[in-house]
C-alpha cells in the first residue's frame, strides 16, 4: 500500500513546481555558459539536469494521477472539457512562442536569437508535459470503463512502466538508439492497444457523441500540432535539451493522439446508429419502470401508463391506445395525441372478429389495414398497420392494448416481441396489484366480521343460571363467523321462566341481523305480562313488517311454571321439540301446529298457532334444538336425522344437562367425522330436578 | 326448454299444455336458491295460470330454499294462479310439514294428482 502523504496531490504541486524553477535555472545557467565559453560544472552537466527534468515529469505524473482518479466526475464530457481547456490553453501559448519567433527573427545575434528559442522551448516543454499527463490519465479513465480484470491489470503495470521510464531520460538515449527504440515501440504498441477500448461510446446519447467528437478531434489536432512543433524545434534549432529524444514524453505524445483518434473514428462511424442504441436503452429504463412499479405496488394508472410510454418508444408508432377491464368497469387509457376512443377500440375489435381474427387470444398484426373487410371505420384516423395485443395474466382477460401506425407494415419482429414483454410484464404487474388490494379488502372484511361475532355472541345470554327447579345448559356453534341462530332465557319470578329457541332463514351477515332485531322484540315482549300465545303473535306481527319477502324465522318458546310443574310451549315452524318422560322411559318429538314467524299473515299465523302444554315430573328432559342438529351430513351425504338424535338422548338420559350436550356433539361429531358444521347449530337440555 | 345449472342443481322449465312446467335436479341451498326464484319468477310471468313443480329428484332443502316457495306462493295467490308440487321425498315432506308449508302450498304425491289439481 502506498503512504496517504504520497498520494497528496499538494506534495506533487510543489514538487513539480520546484523542479521547474530548478529546470529552467539550470537550463538558463547552462546556455549563458555555453555562449560565454565557460566550462561545465557538476550543477550544469546533463546528468544533473536531466535528473532535476525526470523528477520534474515524475511530479507532474503523478500529480495528475492522483488529482484525476480522487474526483468523482459526473460524465465523460466533464472530463472532456476539463481536458480539452487545458489543451487549448497549451495551444495558445504555442501559437503565441510561435509569433515571439517569428518576430524575433531579425535578431542579429545568432547566439542570442538561439537563447529566446530555447528558453520559449522549455517553457513550452512544461506545458506539454502537464498536457500531456493531464490528457493521459483521462483516457486512461475513459480506456477502463466497463473494464474486465485484465485490462484494469494491464493499465496498472503500463502505468508504472511508463512512470519509471521518465528515469531513462537521465542516460541520455538518442531517439536512434535500439534500447529507445525497443522500450518506446512496447509502450507505442500498448497503448495503441489501450486505445482500442472506448466503451462508453456506446452509452452515449446522439448529442453527446457529436460533442466529443468535435471535443476529441481540437485534442487530437493540438496534439499534432505540439509534435510539428518538437519535431521541427529538433531540426531547425540548436537545442540544448531535445525532448524527443524523452521516452516518457514521446510516448504520452504517442497516446495522446491515437486515444483521440481512434475514439473519433469509432464515434464517427457509431453516430448513424446511436438512435438504436439510444431506444434500446430507453427499453430498458421503462422495463426497469414497470418492474418498480409492480414493487411498489402502484396504482393501475401508472402501471398502465408506464405501459403505453414504453411500447409507444420501443416502436415507430403513431399512436397507442389502451382497453382495460375492471370487474366489469372498462377503463380507457390514451398516449398523448392519440385519435382513437373507447367506442372506437370496442368497434376496431367487433371488425376483427368479423374478419375472422381472434381479439381475445392473441397478438393480431395488420401489416395492411386496407386488406380487411368493413374497414371504412378506420379511414378517418389514417392508419396503415396496427398491433392489437390482449392482455392476459393467468387466464383473466385485464384488456387489450392497440398501437397503430401510419405506416404500412410498420412493425419488426423484435419489436412486436419487445411490446408484448412490455404487454405480458404489465399484465403480470397488474394482477399482482389487484391481488393486494383485494387481499387489502378482504382483510378488511374479516376485521368487520370478527366484531359481527363478537357483538352476536354478546346477544346471547352468558350463562342460564341453574336453579332448584331444573338443570339446563346450552351449545351454540356457528357454521360461519356470525349465523341465524338465537335463543335466550327470561327470569318472569323465581318460578317461573321463558325460555326461546330460533332460526332465521338463511346464515351469514344477513340472519345475524335479525337475531338481534329479534333479541329486541323479545325482551319487550317478554316483560309485558302478555300470555305466551300472545307473545309469539305479537312477535309474529313485528317480524312481519321487519323481514324480508323471502325471510322467515322458525322458534319454539317454553313457558316454565315450577309451582304448577308444568311447561307450556308454543311451536313456530320450529324443529319439533324432544321430550323425555322418566315415568314412561319414552321420548317424543312434539309436532304441534304453527307457521314460522313471517311466513303468513296474522289471522293465518294466530288461528294456526297450537299450544301445548306437558305436565312434567322429576328427570324428565326436554331437549331444544335447531336444524343444524339433525341436517349435519356425513360424507354419504345422509343426515343425523331425528332417528340419531333420538338415540343419542335415550343413552344419555342418567346424565346431567352438560353430559347429555357433550355425548350428542360427540355423536354428531363422529356421524359427519368433522368438527366443522355445515349450518348453525343450538341445542338447549333442561332436565328437571 | 330452458335450464340453468349450479354446481349442486340443475333446474329446468318448460310449458306443456298451458302449464308452466319446473323440475328441479338436486340440492337447493342459498345460491341455488337464486336460480329457482328466477324460474318462478318466469312462470308467474308468463301467461300460463299454471305452476307444477316436480320435486322427484330434490335431494335438500336449506330454509333459503323454503323461503323462496313461500314468497312465491303468495305472488301465485295475489295473481290467481294454481300452483303445486309432487313427488316429495319423505325427507324433504317432513321439512315442508315442519314449518306448516304444507297448509300453504298444493303438495301432491305424484304428477296424476297434480294435474288433477291443477286441472280441476
Amino acid at each position: 500500500m502506498i503512504p496517504i502523504f504520497l498520494k497528496s496531490t499538494r506534495l506533487y504541486g510543489a514538487l513539480g513546481f520546484v523542479s521547474w524553477v530548478l529546470f529552467i535555472f539550470l537550463e538558463a545557467l547552462k546556455m549563458f555558459a555555453e555562449v560565454e565559453g565557460y566550462e561545465t560544472s557538476l550543477w550544469t552537466s546533463d546528468f544533473f539536469v536531466n535528473l532535476i527534468f525526470a523528477i520534474f515529469c515524475i511530479s507532474v505524473f503523478s500529480f495528475f494521477k492522483f488529482e484525476i482518479e480522487k474526483e468523482n466526475y459526473e460524465s465523460f464530457t466533464d472530463l472532456l472539457w476539463k481536458s480539452l481547456i487545458t489543451s487549448a490553453v497549451s495551444l495558445l501559448v504555442i501559437i503565441i512562442t510561435k509569433l515571439i519567433v517569428y518576430y524575433t527573427q531579425e535578431i542579429e545575434d545568432q547566439s542570442v536569437n538561439n537563447w529566446i528559442k530555447n528558453m520559449l522551448y522549455h517553457l513550452n516543454i512544461t506545458l506539454l508535459v502537464t498536457m500531456l499527463c493531464n490528457t493521459f490519465f483521462i483516457f486512461k479513465k475513459m480506456s477502463l470503463y466497463l473494464k474486465t480484470s485484465f485490462i484494469d491489470k494491464f493499465w496498472r503495470i503500463l502505468g508504472w512502466a511508463i512512470s519509471f521510464s521518465t528515469i531513462l531520460g537521465v542516460f541520455q538515449l538518442k531517439f536512434k538508439d535500439t534500447v529507445f527504440l525497443i522500450i518506446f515501440s512496447t509502450f507505442s504498441l500498448s497503448l495503441i492497444f489501450a486505445s482500442s477500448h472506448i466503451k462508453w461510446v456506446a452509452y452515449f446519447k446522439y448529442k453527446q457523441k457529436l460533442f466529443s467528437m468535435i471535443n476529441l478531434f481540437i485534442m487530437l489536432i493540438i496534439s499534432l500540432t505540439f509534435l510539428e512543433y518538437f519535431y521541427s524545434q529538433s531540426k531547425s534549432v540548436q537545442l540544448i535539451f531535445d525532448i524527443t529524444n524523452n521516452v516518457f514524453i514521446m510516448s504520452l505524445l504517442t497516446f495522446s493522439i491515437t486515444y483521440p483518434l481512434f475514439s473519433v473514428l469509432v464515434l464517427l462511424f457509431n453516430l448513424p446508429t446511436s438512435s438504436v442504441f439510444e431506444n434500446k436503452l430507453d427499453e430498458v429504463k421503462n422495463f426497469q419502470r414497470l418492474s418498480q412499479d409492480a414493487q411498489s405496488a402502484k396504482n393501475e394508472k401508472d402501471i398502465f401508463e408506464s405501459l403505453l410510454v414504453g411500447c409507444f418508444s420501443a416502436s415507430n408508432a403513431s399512436s397507442s391506445a389502451l382497453l382495460i377491464s375492471d370487474n366489469g368497469h372498462i377503463k380507457f387509457f390514451e398516449n398523448v395525441g392519440s385519435i382513437f376512443t373507447q367506442d372506437d377500440m370496442l368497434t376496431l375489435k367487433s371488425i376483427l372478429r368479423k374478419n375472422s381474427y381472434k381479439p381475445d387470444s392473441g397478438t393480431i398484426y395488420l401489416k395492411n389495414v386496407n386488406d380487411l373487410k368493413h374497414s371504412d371505420f378506420l379511414k378517418k384516423f389514417k392508419i396503415k398497420s396496427l398491433l392489437w395485443i390482449p392482455l392476459k395474466a393467468s387466464n383473466e382477460q385485464i384488456g387489450y392494448l392497440l398501437i397503430c401506425s401510419e405506416v404500412r407494415e410498420s412493425f419488426e419482429k423484435d419489436g412486436i416481441e419487445i411490446i408484448e414483454t412490455y404487454a405480458s410484464q404489465a399484465s403480470v404487474t397488474i394482477r399482482y396489484a389487484r391481488l393486494i388490494e383485494e387481499k387489502i379488502a378482504n382483510e378488511r372484511y374479516k376485521a368487520a366480521l370478527n366484531i359481527a361475532e363478537k357483538v352476536q355472541k354478546s346477544l346471547l345470554p352468558h350463562s342460564i343460571p341453574h336453579n332448584q327447579y331444573f338443570d339446563i345448559s346450552t351449545f351454540y356453534k356457528t357454521a360461519e363467523e356470525v349465523g341465524g341462530d338465537y335463543y335466550d332465557y327470561f327470569k318472569i319470578s323465581e318460578t317461573k321462566y321463558t325460555i326461546v329457541i330460533a332460526d332465521v332463514s338463511g346464515k351469514g351477515t344477513s340472519a345475524a341481523f335479525y337475531t338481534a332485531q329479534l333479541k329486541g322484540v323479545f325482551l319487550t315482549l317478554v316483560n309485558s305480562n302478555l300470555g305466551l300465545s300472545e307473545v309469539i303473535m305479537k312477535m309474529n306481527d313485528v317480524m312481519n313488517e321487519c323481514l324480508e319477502k323471502k325471510n322467515f324465522i322458525t322458534l319454539t318458546m317454553l313457558y316454565i311454571d315450577t309451582e304448577l310443574r308444568q311447561i307450556s310451549h308454543i311451536r313456530a315452524g320450529h324443529c319439533p321439540l324432544l321430550y323425555y318422560s322418566s315415568e314412561n322411559k319414552t321420548t317424543e318429538f312434539i309436532h304441534n301446529n304453527g307457521f314460522g314467524l313471517g311466513m303468513v299473515k296474522r289471522e293465518r299465523f294466530n288461528s294456526f298457532l297450537e299450544p301445548h302444554i306437558i305436565n312434567y315430573s322429576s328427570n324428565d328432559i326436554i331437549l331444544l334444538y335447531t336444524d343444524g342438529l339433525i341436517e349435519g351430513k356425513n360424507s354419504k351425504n345422509e343426515e343425523f336425522d331425528y332417528a340419531n338424535l333420538n338415540q343419542s338422548l335415550i343413552n344419555n338420559v342418567e346424565e346431567d344437562t352438560k353430559t347429555i350436550i357433550k355425548h350428542i356433539t360427540d355423536d354428531l361429531y363422529n356421524f359427519t367425522n368433522t368438527k366443522n358444521l355445515q349450518d348453525d347449530c343450538t341445542i338447549i337440555t333442561i332436565k328437571i330436578k | 326448454m330452458n335450464s340453468s345449472v349450479s354446481t349442486k342443481m340443475n333446474i329446468t322449465s318448460q310449458i306443456i299444455n298451458d302449464i308452466y312446467q319446473i323440475s328441479i335436479d338436486g340440492e337447493i341451498d342459498a345460491s341455488s336458491s337464486i336460480l329457482l326464484d328466477e324460474e318462478f319468477e318466469k312462470g308467474i310471468a308468463s301467461s300460463s295460470k299454471k305452476i307444477l313443480v316436480d320435486c322427484s329428484h330434490l335431494s335438500y332443502i336449506s330454509s333459503a330454499g323454503l323461503g323462496v316457495f313461500m314468497s312465491n306462493v303468495e305472488d301465485c295467490q295475489d295473481k290467481d294462479i294454481k300452483f303445486v308440487l309432487y313427488n316429495l321425498n319423505i325427507k324433504i315432506k317432513s321439512v315442508f310439514d315442519m314449518l306448516g308449508l304444507n297448509h300453504l302450498i298444493q303438495i301432491k304425491s305424484n304428477k296424476e294428482e297434480a294435474l288433477i289439481y291443477l286441472n280441476g
